[in-house]
């Protein structure tokens, strides 16, 4: 497989009960450096699809591979290794870890991952020195690293969540409605950074939104009901 | 900045939620506490128990069983079923095999402690804890007629010192109508806390017990008797006819068994002689039944704290299903949610034990006197030991293998939730 694959789901059929599928995608990819606008509305299946590239969910049957490595039939502990060295995960709100403060957060992804924590040390000198680039970078005043993530905004804490889904540079960032909970200008905004954050640490990324208004800031747009044929059926 | 460790991260994570954890940590610290609280009493008094007596090779008795007759001459509980007449004493001191023989003689009392009438050689030969000898804290034993020693606690309780004067009562029981008041003893010595019975006794000489009875008649004295003073009492023969036991030291170890058969075979009266460590034995074994409930119900106590602890895990994990979505869309594997889980329940556990064992010693080391002054109980451990650490590693240990069942738990909701979960 091209190395330049961040992403590839072949054949991938998925249900909860086995003979009721829910999800079948033939076949859906993701170029290094590309940026992707998955729109879906509730209850499409956004996050079956996204337990599904993260490794969590296991199909039936068909293929994910990220960044080469092929997802579903490997051991639970080794798409583990993958999800974590390979993809930075944004969530809709309060995906913060209420007991760490920002710093802490920020290099959760590096404790889990050898990889990202040596490419966090190799840019910055340390995973904390490259935690506290990427927040003052996104924003966050240096006064405010040592507090408790319970005492930002939420428009302060999903540039924490970014920045954790940054750090170390994952190949691969997934956005699941990360700005569901923003107005529009900090919507706009929020993309904006997140866009060219993600193109100086040469990542992909995968934005699921339900609001189609926002594909303009995306390198392509598709709609999950496209995307899964068994919806379409 | 170092990051977290996964106990770590238990450790912040029990502190976010701090207010239940510590309820849980106080349930553990209370469960530990009573457990060992019972432990340790419980060998303390046993402790206090074996080391009553000592260096007494036979304590002999009229005939009832092992148990009465040391409960009776030793611990002073419950009254003796007969006495033993002076002739037979006089003639088993005279034995070769026997070293020494120690009269005791009971039946007063002074506001409820025991009057034991002795012999000086009481304050030689009896012994205590291993090969402890009692030892005067102030004063002297006995040399008058109406001269007493008395014991630490008693000397303690009743606030008496030197040359303190007091009446005995008659009879053993704790309230007594009939008074010797006309014959008052006066306090010549004091002896040094034991730990034992001896700590609550009042010693007075066996011609002291027959001079107050002088002139009494069916329990009761006779007009005469009031009459007599001190002087008068001096000038009688004052030998008594009986003594109560007898605390015996034979000649050689050896030879104790086949004194023992022949005291118990005694043609002329009906005798009991029993080695005081076989009675203390089969005494404890008695009253064992009591220790040994009170260690199950304690044990229940510490099993009923770890249910708590894995309540309190298995409460909080709905609200906490997003936390174990986060670590697992930053990489978290199985086993680190299942580290995460065991590891909070075994540092509750371990915490919360850690705090009952040092409340426990942090009370005793403030109620010791007490428990010395009230109850005798003077060996309780007044620094953790071993059997502490292996209760506190024990529970640490169980309490992680309960933590397998919440992280178990977790662990499928954390699939079944998938990496965007929305609670």
């Amino acid at each position: 497989m091209n190395t330049d694959t961040v992403l590839k789901l072949s054949h991938i059929s998925f249900g909860y009960e086995r003979d009721h599928v829910l999800m079948r995608v033939p076949d859906f990819t993701i170029q290094r450096g590309q940026s992707v606008f998955l729109r879906g509305a509730s209850g499409s299946g956004k996050s079956t699809l996204l337990g599904l590239i993260g490794g969590v969910l296991k199909p039936a049957s068909g293929q994910v591979s990220i960044c080469g490595h092929e997802t579903t039939s490997v051991s639970a502990t080794r798409r583990d290794k993958i999800r974590a060295d390979h993809l930075g995960i944004i969530f809709q709100q309060l995906n913060l870890l209420p007991y760490l403060n920002i710093i802490q957060n920020v290099t959760l992804p590096c404790r889990f991952s050898k990889i990202r924590a040596a490419r966090a040390s190799g840019e910055s000198g340390s995973a904390a020195q490259a935690a506290r680039k990427l927040v003052t970078d996104l924003g966050i005043g240096p006064e405010m690293l040592g507090r408790n993530v319970g005492h930002l905004s939420i428009g302060q804490q999903q540039r924490v969540a970014v920045a954790r889904a940054l750090i170390g540079s994952p190949d691969l960032i997934i956005a699941d409605e990360p700005t569901s909970a923003l107005d529009t200008d900090n919507r706009d905004r929020f993309i904006e950074l997140l866009n060219a954050q993600r193109k100086r640490f040469d990542c992909s990324l995968l934005f699921v939104s339900h609001d189609l208004s926002l594909a303009r800031h995306f390198d392509h747009a598709i709609d999950l009901d496209d995307l899964n044929m068994a919806a379409s059926a | 900045m170092k990051m977290p460790t996964t106990l770590s991260l238990a450790g912040r994570s029990l502190w976010a939620r701090k207010y239940t954890a510590l309820l849980t940590i106080l349930s553990i610290a209370t469960a530990v506490f009573l457990f060992l609280a019972v432990e340790n009493l419980r060998q303390g008094v046993r402790a206090s128990f074996e080391r009553t007596i000592s260096g007494t090779d036979l304590i002999v008795g009229a005939r009832s069983s092992p148990v009465n007759l040391v409960l009776y001459s030793v611990f002073q509980i419950g009254d003796p079923t007969n006495n033993i007449t002076w002739d037979t004493y006089q003639e088993i001191s005279q034995r070769p095999d026997v070293a020494w023989a120690v009269p005791i003689s009971l039946g007063d009392t002074h506001r409820g402690y025991r009057v034991v009438g002795t012999t000086e050689q009481y304050f030689e030969r009896y012994k205590y804890a291993g090969d402890q000898d009692i030892v005067f804290k102030t004063g002297q034993p006995f040399d008058d007629l109406f001269d007493t020693v008395l014991g630490a606690q008693v000397a303690r309780d009743l606030g008496y010192e030197m040359q303190t004067s007091l009446t005995l009562s008659h009879g053993l029981g704790g309230t007594s109508f009939v008074k010797h008041e006309n014959r008052p003893f006066e306090v010549v010595g004091i002896l040094a806390p034991t730990g034992t019975p001896v700590d609550r006794s009042v010693f007075v000489s066996l011609p002291a017990l027959e001079a107050i009875h002088a002139g009494w008649k069916n329990g009761t004295p006779t007009p005469a008797a009031r009459q007599m003073t001190p002087e008068l009492l001096r000038s009688l023969n004052l030998q008594p006819q009986s003594v109560t036991a007898l605390y015996i030291g034979a000649s050689s170890r050896m030879q104790t068994l086949r004194l023992q058969r022949d005291l118990n075979t005694y043609a002329a009266e009906p005798l009991q002689a029993v080695i005081p460590g076989v009675a203390l034995s089969q005494l404890w074994g008695t009253v064992s039944i009591v220790e040994r409930a009170l260690a199950v119900v304690s044990g229940f106590v510490v099993v009923v704290g770890l249910i708590g602890v894995l309540t309190s895990i298995l409460t909080t994990l709905n609200e906490r299903r997003r936390e174990m979505a986060i670590l697992r869309s930053v990489g978290a594997r199985g086993r680190t949610i299942i580290g995460l889980l065991v590891s909070e329940a075994a540092l509750i556990a371990f915490i919360g034990a850690g705090l009952g064992v040092v409340l426990l010693y942090a009370l005793l080391w403030i109620l010791s006197p007490v428990l010395e002054a009230r109850f005798s109980i003077s060996t309780l451990r007044a620094w953790p030991g071993l059997t502490d650490i292996y209760v506190v590693m024990a529970l640490t240990g169980i309490a992680a293998l309960l933590g397998l069942i919440p992280a178990g738990v977790s662990l499928k909701r954390s699939v079944s939730d998938g990496l965007s979960i929305r609670i």
